[in-house]
């Protein structure tokens, strides 16, 4: 689906292959890319997945891959962990001893 | 046709390139203050901002930072003397740092950094980090009306990235700043270089002497604080520590107070045997600052950081240091929540963890400074940390957090006697960072009282352990 020019997107960029790493990092790390994520506005109509310019909120270009054409916020609380809730209440009755 | 030439990543890290870049995007000529020999004058480095002291106080406090409030934790003090031998059981104080400006310490440092990048005339400032420093410097960048560019490490190769970090991601951006979200790796820094060479921006770096000058204003206000109230400075200030800035700034205040008696502990989470920079292990931690990755290298290794001499030196200031589990400072988030009111959290309760069980061996009549606290929410709360830790197959349990596996399983205390503290064998780590120091052949004078200044070991022992070298 297209994503319309001006949108605010976020690309990824590869700045290094796996094997093309800094020396000396562990083997794990050094077997993948390193990749930048970038937020700002497109530069042209395109789609997820092709090579785009955008604009970022300092004024930067930067190309990179369309990868999210609605960036969210989605970290949240959690679940009521059963653990952490019950530390104040036996922590009470412990006071109470 | 024009051929450009866009340097390669790697090219960075050329030594010259480096240092071209750093001098514009610091100000500081490094070089100048370089011995001879190995060592370098640090406290003529300190003093390179020329910044009054008054000056640092009015500049934070017109940018909304400092003058936070020194609380008493009366229902986690009741807790410790609950579980103290008679007569003991300190009294535990909180220095509030979530008070300022962005929700941590962090902005005493950034303030300052912006300021004088403001009055220097850059149009930006560049900082990279992945904690509450880069909301910090977004949040001093909007309001003295400059750009800002935070580098994050944030995601791991499946493009999984730690909560903590996301919601840094986030605060950065309400304020305005634009994120550049990096993938695990130690290239971090060589994509700051191109982007402060790209920029021409202020490089805002944690390392930076106004950044631990900032961070004095804490220390001061602790001693003076304290001395309102209480008569005296206090026993003990307990410090969250990593990168080591949050200490030396401490300290030096307490010292620039006239606290001499004042014992400084540094409290690091024990993240031993996880890799920092394992794509791997990423996202096996459940706390992404105040842990023994960053605090255990930076003690001998100060200078491996993102400027040529590093202002933060642990080792000058520190009197103890200790270690807290995970599950310890989870415990203490929920005990500061539920005895004292106080949502916070949780990596800036590393040293509450920590005070716990130091203050239940203290008389009662002594005082314990917890000095920070950090605003929470989503992504960095405890509740959002354990469940990302169980989604990564982490195991969660009650029982002695000492015998947790960081990266395998987190383990909470059953009670609050369950919550300790290991000591670091400070003296060893001291000795290690001279036998690093050590080269072939003689050592001048001059060497040998700068490897005492910067360990705080005598001079003979000093000559003792280059000698044996």
């Amino acid at each position: 689906m297209s994503v319309r020019r001006g949108s605010y997107v976020r690309v990824k960029c590869l700045l290094l292959e796996p094997g093309n790493r800094k020396s000396g990092i562990p083997a794990d790390t050094a077997s993948v890319a390193y990749e930048m994520r970038v937020a700002g506005y497109l530069a042209m109509d395109a789609s997820e997945g092709e090579e785009v310019q955008i604009t970022t909120v300092t004024g930067r270009t930067v190309t990179g891959k369309l990868e999210d054409a609605h960036p969210a916020y989605t970290h949240t609380f959690g679940p009521i962990d059963p653990i952490l809730h019950e530390v104040g209440p036996r922590v009470k009755a412990w006071l109470r001893r | 046709m024009v051929e450009t030439v866009t340097m390669n990543l790697l090219d960075y890290q050329d030594t010259k390139t480096q240092q071209r870049i750093l001098l514009g995007a610091t100000g500081v000529d490094y070089q100048e203050f370089e011995d001879s020999g190995l060592g370098f004058g640090y406290e003529a480095l300190m003093q390179s901002p020329q910044v009054e002291w008054t000056d640092v106080v009015s500049t934070q406090k017109s940018f909304k930072v400092g003058d936070t409030p020194l609380f008493e934790l009366k229902g986690i003090t009741q807790i410790v003397r609950h579980m103290s031998r008679p007569g003991h059981g300190a009294q535990i104080l909180l220095k509030d740092e979530a008070a300022n400006a962005s929700g941590s310490f962090k902005a005493r440092r950034a303030s300052l950094a912006v300021a004088l990048a403001k009055r220097r005339g850059y149009a930006g400032v560049v900082a990279a980090t992945s904690g509450n420093y880069g909301a910090a410097v977004a949040s001093q960048a909007a309001m003295q009306g400059l750009k800002c560019i935070i580098l994050q490490e944030a995601y791991d190769s499946h493009g999984v990235g730690q909560p903590e970090i996301l919601e840094k991601a986030r605060a950065c951006e309400a304020y305005g700043a634009e994120v550049v979200q990096l993938s695990v790796g130690p290239e971090l820094f060589l994509e700051l270089l191109k982007v402060l060479d790209e920029t021409g921006y202020f490089s805002a770096s944690l390392y930076a002497p106004y950044s631990v000058l900032g961070v004095e204003t804490l220390g001061f206000e602790i001693a003076t604080q304290c001395r309102e109230s209480y008569g005296r400075a206090p026993d003990s200030v307990v410090v969250s520590h990593a990168g080591g800035g949050n200490v030396t700034g401490t300290a030096r205040g307490l010292l620039r107070a006239g606290a001499m008696e004042t014992t400084v502990i540094a409290a690091s989470v024990n993240l031993s045997g996880l890799h920092m920079a394992s794509d791997g292990q990423f996202n096996r931690k459940s706390f992404t600052t105040s842990h023994t990755g960053f605090a255990m290298p930076f003690l001998d290794q100060p200078d491996r950081v993102d400027v040529p001499r590093n202002a933060c030196r642990p080792l000058r200031y520190l009197d103890r240091m200790v270690t807290v589990e995970q599950g310890d400072v989870f415990y203490a988030t929920e005990l500061l929540a539920q005895f004292d009111g106080l949502e916070r959290g949780p990596a800036g309760n590393t040293a509450l963890a920590a005070a716990i069980p130091i203050a239940r061996d203290l008389p009662d009549t002594a005082l314990v400074v917890v000095q920070e606290s950090e605003y929470s929410g989503a992504g960095k709360s405890h509740y959002a940390q354990v469940a990302f830790a169980r989604e990564n197959g982490i195991g969660v349990a009650v029982g002695d957090p000492r015998k947790s596996t960081p990266g395998v399983n987190i383990i909470l205390p059953a009670t609050p006697e369950g919550m300790t503290v290991a000591d670091v064998d400070l003296r060893a780590v001291r000795e290690k960072y001279v036998r690093r120091r050590s080269v072939h052949g003689e050592h001048s004078e001059a060497d040998v009282a700068f490897l005492a200044e910067e360990t705080r070991l005598p001079v003979a022992a000093v000559q003792e352990i280059l000698g044996r070298k």
